[in-house]
C-alpha cells in the first residue's frame, strides 16, 4: 500500500495569529504616519501664518516709520470704524518719498482696514484742499481669512520740560489730550497726535490670535523717570 | 527526479513581516527629523517677529517706569514675559556715559541695551545693542509737604 506523502500546512490558529500580528503592526506604523503628518501640517500652517505676520509687521513698521504729522497739509493719525466691515480702520499721512507726480503732495493719505476678510493697505493722494474723496492709487492685501481686528495706542508720559513748553502755547489751539502710561483702544481725531507705541491684534480663521507690535521713531519722548527714585 | 517544493514556515514568515515593519520604522526616522526641522524653522520665524514684541514691551516698561532705575544704573538685568506662551525677554542694561555738553549731566543717561530672547528658558537670540537716553526730572505731579 502506498503511502501518500503528508503535505504540511498551516493550521487555522498559526494564520489568525500570523494576520493578526501583522494588522497589529501595520496599525502601529500607519497610526506613527499619521500622526506625524498630523504634526508636520499643523507645525506648516503655524509657520505660514508667522511667515505671513512677520511679512505683514515688516510693511507696516516700514510704513509707521514714513509718518509724516508735521506742515500744514493737514496731518492724520486716527482710528475709526469702518462702515463696511464694521471693525476699526487707521487713517494716517506718510511721507511720499517716490513722489511720481508733481500734483501729488509729498504726503500720501494711508488707510488699514479689513475689507472682504483680508487685511488691507490702501493709498490716496494726500492733495490740499481736495473736496470730496480722493481716488484710491494702491490697494494691497496683506493678510487674508481675517475675522477680527483691532488696535490699541499707547502715548508716553510727557517730560515736565514738555509740559512747560505746551502750557506757554495757546490753550484755545490745545486738541483734546490722551491719556498717557496706559494702553487705549480708541485714537479719535481730536487727539491730533501721535502715539508711541501701537499693537494691532488679528484673528486668523485658521490660525488663532496673533499681536503685532509698532513703534512710531517720530512720536519718542525722553523716557523720564522721577528724581526722587 | 522530482524536486521537492519548498513552502515556508511560520516563523520565517513572521521574520519577513517584523523585517519589513523595522524599515518602516526606519522610514520614520526621516519624518521625525523632517518635523524637528520644521519646527526649528517656525521657531526662527517666531524669533524674528518676536523681537519686535520684545523691543516695544521693553519701551512702554521704560516709559511707564517698571524697570527701576537701580537696575538700569547697577548694569543689571531684566526679564519679561512676551504675551507669546514660554516666551521671555532678557534686557542687560549698559550705561554708556553721561552728557557732557548738558548742564544736568547727573540726570541724563545714555544707555545700550542687549536684547535676549529665550524660549522654555532657552537662550534663543540676541538681538544688536539699541541706545536709549533715559532722563530724570523732579515730577510735578508729587506733592510737597506745606510748610
Amino acid at each position: 500500500m502506498s503511502k501518500r506523502p503528508k503535505r504540511k500546512a498551516y493550521i487555522l490558529i498559526e494564520v489568525l495569529v500570523a494576520t493578526s500580528l501583522f494588522i497589529m503592526l501595520l496599525i502601529a506604523v500607519f497610526g506613527t504616519f499619521w500622526r506625524t503628518n498630523k504634526t508636520n501640517a499643523s507645525i506648516n500652517r503655524l509657520r505660514v501664518a508667522n511667515e505671513q505676520m512677520l511679512i505683514t509687521q515688516a510693511t507696516l513698521q516700514s510704513l509707521f516709520s514714513k509718518i509724516s504729522f508735521k506742515e500744514s497739509v493737514g496731518p492724520y493719525f486716527y482710528q475709526e470704524l469702518d462702515k463696511n466691515s464694521n471693525l476699526p480702520s487707521l487713517i494716517f499721512t506718510v511721507e511720499n518719498i517716490f513722489q511720481t507726480s508733481a500734483s501729488i503732495t509729498s504726503n500720501l493719505l494711508i488707510k488699514l482696514y479689513v475689507e472682504d476678510n483680508q487685511l488691507v493697505v490702501a493709498t490716496f493722494p494726500h492733495l490740499k484742499n481736495q473736496e470730496g474723496l480722493p481716488t484710491i492709487m494702491q490697494k494691497e492685501a496683506l493678510l487674508p481669512d481675517i475675522t477680527d481686528f483691532k488696535a490699541e495706542f499707547f502715548l508716553a508720559p510727557e517730560s515736565q520740560e514738555n509740559k512747560k513748553v505746551k502750557a506757554l502755547e495757546d490753550d484755545e489751539n490745545q486738541p483734546k489730550k490722551p491719556p498717557t502710561g496706559t494702553w487705549k483702544d480708541n485714537w479719535p481725531i481730536e487727539y491730533d497726535r501721535l502715539p508711541t507705541l501701537l499693537k494691532l491684534d488679528i484673528t486668523h480663521a485658521k490660525s488663532g490670535s496673533f499681536t503685532l507690535w509698532f513703534f512710531i521713531p517720530f512720536s519718542f519722548d525722553a523716557i523720564v523717570y522721577d528724581k526722587r527714585q | 527526479m522530482k524536486k521537492k517544493k519548498y513552502t515556508f514556515t511560520l516563523i520565517e514568515v513572521l521574520i519577513a513581516i517584523f523585517l519589513t515593519t523595522m524599515a518602516c520604522f526606519f522610514l520614520l526616522e526621516f519624518e521625525e527629523s523632517y518635523i524637528k526641522n520644521a519646527r526649528e524653522s517656525l521657531k526662527k520665524v517666531q524669533k524674528e517677529r518676536l523681537i519686535q514684541e520684545a523691543y516695544v514691551l521693553l519701551l512702554e516698561h521704560l516709559y511707564t517706569n517698571q524697570i527701576p532705575w537701580k537696575i538700569i544704573e547697577d548694569k543689571k538685568s531684566y526679564r519679561y514675559g512676551l504675551k507669546e506662551a514660554d516666551w521671555e525677554a532678557e534686557a542687560r542694561f549698559e550705561p554708556v556715559t553721561h552728557r557732557v555738553d548738558e548742564q544736568i549731566t547727573q540726570d541724563l543717561m545714555d544707555v545700550k541695551i542687549e536684547l535676549t530672547l529665550y524660549h522654555l528658558g532657552k537662550e534663543q537670540t540676541i538681538q544688536p545693542e539699541i541706545r536709549l537716553c533715559l532722563k530724570k526730572e523732579e515730577r510735578l505731579h508729587v506733592e510737597t509737604p506745606q510748610t
